[in-house]
C-alpha cells in the first residue's frame, strides 16, 4: 500500500522494530485456546519459551492465576472488595482456573512438573487465595539461559463483573485468562518474582513478550483480540473456526468473542507533525527534524453492541479515537502498532456495564449507553481514556500492583489534556445529570451544597434508640419506590438546577482528589492505602491535579519536551517513580522535582491565602496585606495586588518555609500614589475568565497551583460583589420549593 | 344524580382540566399553598445564602456560573450548611394536610364559605385526614417493598442472564433495557396513584362525614378497581403537567439567572412557575373529589348540616 513519505518512513521503522523484537524476545508465549460457550469455559494449551535475563540462577517460576481471584466469595480479592461487590455474585456466576499440567519441554525429553506446583500468598496469606502459582524446577536456570514450558489448562469463566468472564447474551471477554509469568527482579542483590496476588484495588504487572495465539470459537462469533490477525492461518472445522493473532512487545493478550458484535473498521493517519506548533517546538528544543513526531497509519477496529450501532455511536467512538491517537502520538511519539481494536462491552440486565472500560494490549473496551447526550463525554472520555493507557501501562509498563500513578495518574492528566484540545471548542461539553435511561443535557446537579440525609435530619431531634434505629433505615427509599419519574418530579431539574456548567476535567480531578480526604502517601502498595477511596484519589485524581499543576508551573514547552522523553525512555520498560523523578529534576529543574515530592507525601497539604488587609478598606497612603501559608508545603507562590492606580505583583520564594508574609505598599512622596487597593489575590490566573477557552491557558480559578487545597480564601476584594451568593441563593430556593411543593402533594 | 353521572362520564382529561380551572379560580386558594411552601422554603436557605455570601461576596473568581473549584471548596469548608428542607417538608406536608381538608370540602363543590372556613373546617377534618394519610404511609411502605421486591426478582431471578440489549423486531426503544426502565416509570406512577387514592380517601370522609379511614381507604380502593386506566390517566396527566410547568419554567428562570441584570426576573418567572405548581396541587385535591361518586344533593353539604 502507498503511504506518504513520512508515514512511511515511521511505519516501516515500527514493522523492523516488532520483527527484531519477536525473534529476540526473553519471553514468548504461543497458545491455544477454544471456548466452550455451552460450558462457559475455555480449554487451553500454552508453550511458554522464556530467558533467564536476571544476573541470577532461577529455581522456580512464579504465574499469575488472576481468574481464581473469583472462585469463591473468600478469595483475597473478593475480601478485599468488599459485602456491597460479594453481594453481586450468584454461586453459578463464579468462575476460575485449572492448570492441567505443567511439563519442561526439553529438546531431548519432557519432565513433569505438575506435582511441584504450589500456590502462594505473599501479602496476606489467605489460604483461599489461589492467584499466585509456583512451580519448582528441577534445576536452577543460569543466568542467559532459557527454558521452555508446556501447561495445559482450562478456565471457568466467571460473569465479567470485573473485566474477564461471560456476559448476559453471548459474549466472552477473555482477559486474564492465562497462566501468566510474573516479573523477576533484582532486590538487593536477589532475584525475586515480583508476582502479586490478585488484589481488589490493583491492576497488572508483567514483562513484554511476543505472543501467537490461536483461538477457536463457534463459527458464529466476531472476535477482537490484542495484536494482529494472521488470515492465512485461519481454519474452519464444522462449526467452528479457528483464527491466529500474533502480538510482539506487548505484556499481555486479550481476546473478545460475541456473535452480535457489529464490526466497523476506520483509519487514522498517516498525519503530519509539522501542523502541531507544539510539536514544532519541543522538536526543536531536542534538536530532532519535526517529521520524527509524525504519526503513521494506523487502523481502528470498532465492536459495536447491536443495541448501540448507529451512526451517531460509530462516530463518536471512532473521533475518540481519533482525538486520542492525535494527542498521545504528538505529545509522547507515536503509536507503535498496525492496530487497535475498539470493544463496547457488554452489559448485564439494568444496563450497567460489565467489565467497563479497560486497557489491554492493542485492544481497549469503553462503554457507552443507549441514549448518548451530544453534550456529554460519553463514550468519549472512557474511549480517551482507555486508548491512552496504550501509551500509559502498554507501552510505558510499569508495576500497576506498587506504583498504579505512573499509568492511571499520568493518563488521567493526558486524557484531560487531550479532551480539552480536541472537544472544548467545538462541543463546549457540560455537565449532565442522569435519570434512569433519560440524560438531561446542560444540567448541572443540585446547587452544590452538603445536602442532608433525611434519617440524620430527624434522628437529632429523636430519643437515642430510636435515632440509632432510623440511622439504618434509608426513609425516602422505604416510603418510595426508586423511580427516574419520581427523581425528576421531586427536583425539577430543568428548573432549578444550574445550566452550562462546563464540563472539565482537571476541575473534576480536583474535587475528587479533595473529596477523599486522604491522608495516604501518593505513592504506595495498592492494597496499602486506607480505602478504595484512597487508592482511587491517589492513583487517578491527585496525580493528575500534581500534573497540570506542574506544567503550569514549568511552562508548555519544557514540560511537553520532558513528558515526551520520559515517556519515549519508558517504553517497552518497567518505569518507576525514582526514574520521573530524576529526569523532573534535570529537565524542569530543581523547583519543579522539590514540588512533585512535597506534593506526593503522605498529609501533603498545600494552601495559600489572604490572612487579612490592613485598613480593612483598603484606602490610606499606607497599606499592609498579610499572606499565610496554611498548609505543610512550601512553594513559589505569586500574589496580584490591583489598585486603583496601579498593579503590582510579588512572590514567595520555593523554599521560604515561612508562615507569613507582609507585604506593605505606602505611596511614594513625589511620585504617583497607589489608590485604593481594590483586589489581592494570591496565585492569580493568568488572563481574564475569557482566556478558560485557551487550551494552554489551563482552568480557572487559580494560575499555578490546582493543588491547593482551599481557593477559597485566596482572594480579597474591597467591594464584595453579592451577585454570585444571590444567583445561588435563587437556585437553592427554586429547588426548596420545588421539593417542598411535590411534598405539599402528600398533604 | 345527574352530577354523578356527569362525573362518570368524564374522561381522565377533562377531570384534570375542569380541576385545574377549579384550582385557578380560587386565587387565595393556591396562593396559599404558595406561601405555605414558599415561607419555610426561605427560612430554610437564607443562612445558607448568608454563608455562600461571606465565602464568595470577597472572591472575584466567584463568578455568576456555578464554580466546580470554589463552590466545591465551600461545601469542604462549611460541611455544617445545608439546607434542612426534610424538616420544612414535613411543615409543609402538615400544615397543607390541614388546609387540605378545608379544600376538599368546599372548593369547586359551590357550598358557601369563607377563607376562614377552609381554615376551620381542614382543623375538623384534620385527625381522620391524618388517619388516612397514616394509612397511605403503611401502603406507600408496602408498595415501596413490592416494588423493590418484584424489581429484584426481575433482575435476579427471572432475567439475571438476559440480555439488555435484546430488542423486539429490531427497534432500540423496545429494548429489554427500556423496558425495565418503564417498570421502574411504572413504579413512579403507581406510587402517584397512591398519594391520588390518599387524597380520594380523604374526600370519602369530608364528603360523606365518615369518621373511618380504614371504610374509606377500602371504598376508594373498590372503586380505584373497578376504574384503574381512569386513576392512571389522572395520575399521569398530573405528572405530566408538573414536567410541563417545570419545563417552561426552566426555560426562562435558568436562562435568566445566567445575567445578573437579569437576575430578577429569573426570581419572578421562577415564582410564577412554583405558583402553578400550587395550582396543579389544589388541582389534584379537587380532581381527587370529584373522581368520586359524589353524596345524594340532601347530604351534598354535610358541614352546613355538621354546623346546623
Amino acid at each position: 500500500m502507498s503511504l506518504p513519505f513520512h508515514g512511511c518512513r515511521a511505519a516501516g521503522l515500527l514493522v523492523a522494530l516488532a520483527s527484531l523484537a519477536a525473534q529476540d524476545s526473553p519471553l514468548r508465549y504461543a497458545m491455544q485456546v477454544e471456548l466452550l460457550p455451552a460450558e462457559r469455559a475455555l480449554s487451553g494449551r500454552q508453550r511458554i519459551h522464556w530467558t533467564n535475563t536476571s544476573r541470577f540462577p532461577v529455581q522456580e517460576l512464579r504465574f499469575h492465576l488472576y481468574l481464581n481471584a473469583f472462585e469463591s466469595l473468600e478469595t483475597t480479592h473478593m475480601r478485599e472488595a468488599g459485602e456491597e461487590f460479594q453481594a453481586q455474585w450468584r454461586a453459578s456466576d463464579l468462575g476460575g482456573i485449572q492448570v492441567d499440567s505443567v511439563k519442561l519441554d526439553d529438546a531431548e525429553s519432557e519432565v513433569d512438573l505438575t506435582q511441584t506446583m504450589r500456590f502462594e500468598r505473599p501479602e496476606d496469606g489467605n489460604p483461599d487465595d489461589r492467584t499466585v502459582l509456583v512451580v519448582e524446577l528441577p534445576v536452577p536456570v543460569a543466568p542467559g539461559a532459557a527454558i521452555a514450558l508446556r501447561t495445559a489448562f482450562t478456565a471457568k469463566l466467571p460473569k465479567a463483573n470485573r473485566r474477564s468472564g461471560w456476559v448476559p447474551g453471548d459474549g466472552y471477554y477473555c482477559m486474564h485468562w492465562f497462566p501468566k509469568l510474573g516479573v523477576l527482579e533484582d532486590r538487593g542483590g536477589k532475584p525475586v518474582w515480583n508476582c502479586h496476588q490478585f488484589h481488589a484495588h490493583t491492576e497488572f504487572f508483567a514483562d513484554f513478550a511476543s505472543y501467537d495465539v490461536e483461538i477457536t470459537v463457534p463459527e458464529s462469533f466476531v472476535v477482537g483480540a490484542t495484536g494482529s490477525l494472521q488470515p492465512e492461518r485461519t481454519r474452519r472445522s464444522g462449526a467452528t473456526k479457528t483464527l491466529a493473532y500474533t502480538a510482539d512487545q506487548v505484556h499481555d493478550f486479550a481476546w473478545v468473542a460475541d456473535p452480535d458484535f457489529r464490526e466497523h473498521v476506520e483509519v487514522f493517519g498517516p498525519h503530519s507533525a509539522a501542523d502541531d506548533p507544539l510539536a514544532v517546538a519541543v522538536a526543536a528544543r531536542q534538536g530532532v527534524p519535526v517529521s520524527e513526531f509524525d504519526l503513521p497509519r494506523t487502523e481502528i477496529r470498532l465492536l459495536l453492541r447491536p443495541e448501540h450501532d448507529t451512526d451517531e455511536q460509530r462516530r463518536r467512538h471512532i473521533e475518540a479515537v481519533r482525538c486520542a491517537m492525535m494527542f498521545y502520538g504528538l505529545r509522547f511519539g507515536p503509536y507503535p502498532y498496525p492496530s487497535i481494536t475498539v470493544v463496547d462491552p457488554g452489559r448485564d440486565v439494568t444496563g450497567r456495564s460489565l467489565g467497563g472500560g479497560m486497557e489491554y494490549p492493542t485492544l481497549i473496551t469503553c462503554g457507552t449507553k443507549l441514549f448518548p447526550h451530544g453534550r456529554e463525554m460519553r463514550p468519549e472520555g472512557v474511549t480517551v481514556h482507555e486508548f491512552g493507557h496504550q501509551y500509559w501501562y502498554g507501552l510505558s509498563a510499569n508495576n500497576e500492583f506498587e506504583e498504579s500513578w505512573l499509568d492511571e495518574g499520568l493518563n488521567s492528566y493526558a486524557e484531560g489534556r487531550a479532551q480539552w484540545l480536541w472537544y472544548r471548542l467545538r462541543t463546549f461539553p457540560t455537565e449532565t445529570q442522569q435519570f434512569g435511561l433519560l440524560t438531561l443535557g446542560s444540567v448541572a446537579g443540585p446547587v452544590p451544597l452538603a445536602q442532608p440525609r433525611l434519617r440524620d435530619s430527624v434522628a437529632h431531634v429523636l430519643p437515642v434508640d430510636w435515632a440509632a434505629w432510623l440511622r439504618e433505615v434509608d426513609m425516602p427509599a422505604a416510603l418510595a419506590p426508586a423511580s427516574p419519574l419520581l427523581s425528576l418530579l421531586g427536583d425539577l431539574p430543568m428548573a432549578t438546577y444550574p445550566r452550562e456548567v462546563p464540563f472539565d476535567d482537571s476541575l473534576q480531578d480536583r474535587r475528587r482528589w479533595l473529596a477523599a480526604a486522604t491522608s495516604d502517601p501518593m505513592v504506595l502498595p495498592g492494597w496499602e492505602y486506607l480505602n478504595r477511596a484512597s487508592y482511587t484519589a491517589n492513583s487517578y485524581h491527585r496525580p493528575a491535579t500534581i500534573l497540570r499543576t506542574l506544567e503550569r508551573l514549568v511552562g508548555r514547552e519544557i514540560w511537553w519536551a520532558f513528558m515526551r522523553r520520559f515517556h519515549m525512555e519508558a517504553r517497552f520498560r518497567h518505569p518507576t517513580t525514582e526514574e520521573f523523578t530524576r529526569m523532573l529534576a534535570e529537565m524542569c529543574g530543581r523547583e519543579a522535582a522539590d514540588y512533585f515530592n512535597g506534593a506526593i507525601a503522605a498529609q501533603a497539604v498545600l494552601d495559600y491565602g489572604v490572612e487579612r488587609v490592613e485598613p480593612p478598606d483598603g484606602r490610606g497612603p499606607a497599606k499592609t496585606i498579610v499572606v499565610r501559608r496554611y498548609g505543610s508545603q512550601p512553594a513559589r507562590v505569586r500574589i496580584r495586588f490591583k489598585f486603583e492606580n496601579r498593579v503590582a505583583y510579588r512572590e514567595t520564594r520555593a523554599n521560604d518555609t515561612a508562615a507569613t508574609w507582609r507585604f506593605r505598599f505606602e505611596d511614594p512622596a513625589d511620585g504617583e500614589a497607589f489608590g485604593r487597593l481594590l483586589e489581592v489575590w494570591v496565585d492569580p490566573p493568568e488572563g481574564s475568565p475569557d482566556t478558560r477557552e485557551s487550551f494552554e491557558q489551563g482552568s480557572w480559578p487559580a494560575g499555578v497551583y490546582l493543588t491547593d487545597e482551599n481557593l477559597l480564601n485566596n482572594a480579597w476584594r474591597a467591594e464584595p460583589d453579592h451577585g454570585p451568593a444571590l444567583l445561588r441563593g435563587l437556585r437553592l430556593l427554586l429547588q426548596t420549593q420545588a421539593r417542598l411543593s411535590f411534598a405539599a402533594l402528600a398533604g | 344524580m345527574e352530577r354523578q353521572q356527569r362525573q362518570r362520564r368524564r374522561g381522565a382529561a377533562r377531570t384534570v382540566a375542569a380541576a385545574v380551572m377549579t384550582a385557578l379560580k380560587h386565587p387565595r386558594v393556591w396562593l396559599t399553598v404558595w406561601l405555605v411552601v414558599l415561607l419555610p422554603s426561605l427560612l430554610a436557605v437564607l443562612p445558607a445564602v448568608a454563608s455562600l455570601d461571606r465565602a464568595l461576596a470577597p472572591h472575584p473568581g466567584a463568578s455568576m456560573v456555578v464554580e466546580q473549584a470554589l463552590d466545591v471548596d465551600f461545601v469542604r469548608q462549611h460541611p455544617e450548611v445545608q439546607v434542612p428542607w426534610f424538616g420544612a417538608a414535613v411543615f409543609v406536608a402538615l400544615v397543607l394536610l390541614l388546609f387540605g381538608g378545608g379544600v376538599l370540602a368546599h372548593v369547586g363543590r359551590g357550598t358557601p364559605h369563607s377563607y376562614g372556613t377552609l381554615w376551620a373546617d381542614g382543623g375538623r377534618l384534620l385527625l381522620r385526614n391524618l388517619r388516612a394519610l397514616l394509612i397511605g404511609g403503611v401502603l406507600a411502605w408496602l408498595l415501596t417493598w413490592g416494588c423493590g421486591a418484584f424489581e429484584s426478582w426481575v433482575l435476579n431471578d427471572w432475567l439475571p442472564e438476559a440480555d439488555p440489549g435484546a430488542m423486539l423486531f429490531g427497534i432500540r426503544l423496545l429494548s429489554l433495557e427500556v423496558g425495565i426502565e418503564a417498570m421502574r416509570y411504572v413504579f413512579g406512577l403507581a406510587f402517584l396513584g397512591l398519594l391520588l387514592l390518599t387524597k380520594m380517601a380523604m374526600a370519602r370522609m369530608a364528603l360523606f362525614e365518615g369518621r373511618s379511614a380504614s371504610l374509606a381507604w377500602l371504598r376508594v380502593v373498590l372503586w380505584m378497581l373497578r376504574h384503574p386506566l381512569r386513576v392512571g390517566l389522572v395520575v399521569a396527566s398530573f405528572a405530566l403537567l408538573w414536567l410541563v410547568v417545570g419545563y417552561v419554567t426552566g426555560e426562562i428562570t435558568v436562562r435568566a439567572l445566567e445575567s445578573s441584570s437579569m437576575i430578577w426576573l429569573g426570581l419572578a418567572a421562577g415564582q410564577l412557575g412554583m405558583m402553578a405548581l400550587a395550582i396543579l396541587v389544589v388541582a389534584s385535591l379537587v380532581a381527587a373529589r370529584e373522581m368520586l361518586p359524589q353524596p345524594a344533593p340532601e347530604r351534598s353539604d354535610p358541614l352546613a348540616e355538621e354546623g346546623a
